[in-house]
């Protein structure tokens, strides 16, 4: 398969019961803490090519630009990782023994609050914007929540995807109210002439690598298979957010279902055996090959109702078996929600889906070898590498995705537009 | 007008960093202690400000 720029962007919420009586935000304190460290780059730049800021109150983490699904995990769990470092920091500088400094991945407060976790897709300009995305796209978007879905209690209820819960509309370019299953913001942070960034806001925060992967094998390939026209005969869906309403508020598969145009009914793990009828067409590598085998096994395993297999692919059932767990051990009005809630923790020692990990009750893609490595180091086949190489090489005057201000005695922009290069085109220094 | 990078910058003056990255606090917790992993209140409690996650519209 050929490559695709991809990334993810994380609203991570930082939680203590004290530090808002002292009037101190531990989302800024953490981001300064890390801005006077080694992981530091420029700007909002950490070293392994990763963006880290603050962003509608919360801690902001996107990751560099990976240039496949398997890459993808690792630097999104490096991201999680040095989130979960600094926070670590904060408890032992600034809090009182015992007091806990709380870091969620997940998208929902027990108030019912919501942030997002996006997903970002290097395409090509020649696939029609929206139209073509809103014929072949968005019946992927309003079904793949059957594998992606992190699970959430919101309105008292368990929903199998909080992103698709909270979904309004099929098209919007708005991202805090309203929200589509396709979202039109077009800042391509690249040559906006070759490229779309596809911003995918209808996604969930997981903790899963195998889920993270999955989801991003699955959508990179259809995007993929769009490019070059054949999804044509795509399922047309009849009305994709009534359905994925419905859907996301049954766990029995059985009770899954969308409408077509025709006015039949398939489940979504029918629409999701199209795509993979058509991404088996374009497999090539071992790692294609295996995130392809898996895909297959998570859908026959969710049809067949095998869910402890199933949970150890997928997060919505795992964060429902720890949620009933939970409840076996202890009674009270908050268990649901604790066990829910604590199982997006990001501290290994307090976090329900660490625990399970340990347990070996989850299935990974990477090691912590990898992810590690990643903590410190850009991918090597993108963008990243270029800018990190500008970084260590130049005084750093501005940053952003796409251009550096350098000043090495002469000022001068150097532009970044193609997100697959590593080597500097001469063309795009300019003088300033 | 464009300008060639033909010749390598002076060597960017490094920075003191007051903090180190430690691998040891992350990936091997000291603390984890399986038999008294316990659920916690505060988790169930917290309210986050909105961000860039949508709501419902019915």
């Amino acid at each position: 398969m050929k490559k695709m720029v991809q990334g993810t962007e994380h609203e991570y919420t930082l939680y203590c019961r004290k530090m808002g009586s002292m009037g101190l935000d531990p989302h800024i304190l953490a981001l300064d803490l890390l801005r006077e460290s080694d992981l530091h780059l420029a700007g909002e730049f950490l070293v392994n090519g990763s963006r880290a800021y603050y962003d509608v109150g919360h801690f902001e983490v996107s990751t560099a630009e990976t240039s496949n699904f398997h890459d993808l995990v690792i630097w999104e769990k490096a991201g999680e990782k040095i989130l979960d470092w600094v926070r670590r920091i904060v408890e032992e500088k600034y809090l009182a023994e015992g007091v806990k400094l709380h870091a969620f991945k997940n998208n929902t407060s027990p108030d019912g609050t919501s942030y997002g976790s996006h997903e970002n897709y290097c395409v090509s300009r020649d696939v029609a914007f929206p139209d073509q995305f809103l014929r072949e796209f968005v019946p992927h978007l309003a079904t793949r929540f059957v594998y992606t879905g992190a699970g959430d209690i919101i309105d008292g209820k368990f929903v199998l995807s909080p992103g698709a819960y909270l979904t309004s509309t099929v098209i919007s370019g708005e991202t805090m109210h309203n929200t589509g299953i396709l979202n039109t913001r077009d800042e391509p942070h690249a040559d906006g002439r070759r490229w779309r960034r596809l911003h995918v806001i209808v996604g969930d925060a997981l903790m899963n690598e195998t889920a993270i992967l999955l989801r991003h094998f699955g959508t990179s390939a259809i995007l993929r298979l769009m490019e070059t026209g054949e999804l044509d005969d795509v399922p047309r869906l009849k009305d994709p957010v009534r359905d994925q309403w419905h859907n996301v508020e049954h766990r029995n598969p059985e009770r899954w279902q969308v409408e077509l145009d025709d006015g039949t009914f398939v489940s979504p793990i029918d629409i999701q055996r199209y795509y993979l009828e058509k991404i088996e067409t374009i497999v090539e590598d071992h790692r294609e090959r295996r995130a392809l085998r898996l895909l297959e096994e998570v859908l026959e395993d969710l049809e067949n109702r095998r869910s402890k297999d199933v949970a150890r692919r997928v997060e919505w059932v795992d964060r429902f078996f720890a949620i009933q767990e939970a409840l076996e051990k202890r009674e009270g009005p908050d268990v649901e929600m604790m066990a829910c809630k604590q199982y997006s923790e990001i501290g290994a020692e307090r976090s329900l889906f660490y625990q399970r990990q340990r347990a070996g009750l989850v299935d990974r893609t990477t090691d912590d070898a990898a992810i590690m490595r990643a903590i410190r180091e850009p991918p090597d086949d993108t963008r990243a590498i270029l800018r990190r190489e500008l970084c260590d090489s130049f005084n750093i005057e501005i940053i952003d995705w796409s251009m550096v201000v350098v000043n090495d005695g002469t000022r001068r922009r150097i532009d970044l537009p193609d997100p697959y290069a590593t080597k500097l085109e001469a063309a795009d220094a300019t003088a300033t | 007008m464009p300008q060639q990078l033909e010749e390598r910058p002076k060597k960017k003056k490094k920075q003191e960093k007051k903090l180190e990255f430690e691998a040891g606090k992350v990936f091997n917790p000291g603390e984890v202690k399986e038999e008294d992993f316990e659920l916690d209140l505060d988790s169930a409690k917290f309210k986050a400000q909105k961000g860039q996650g949508g709501d419902r519209r019915t």
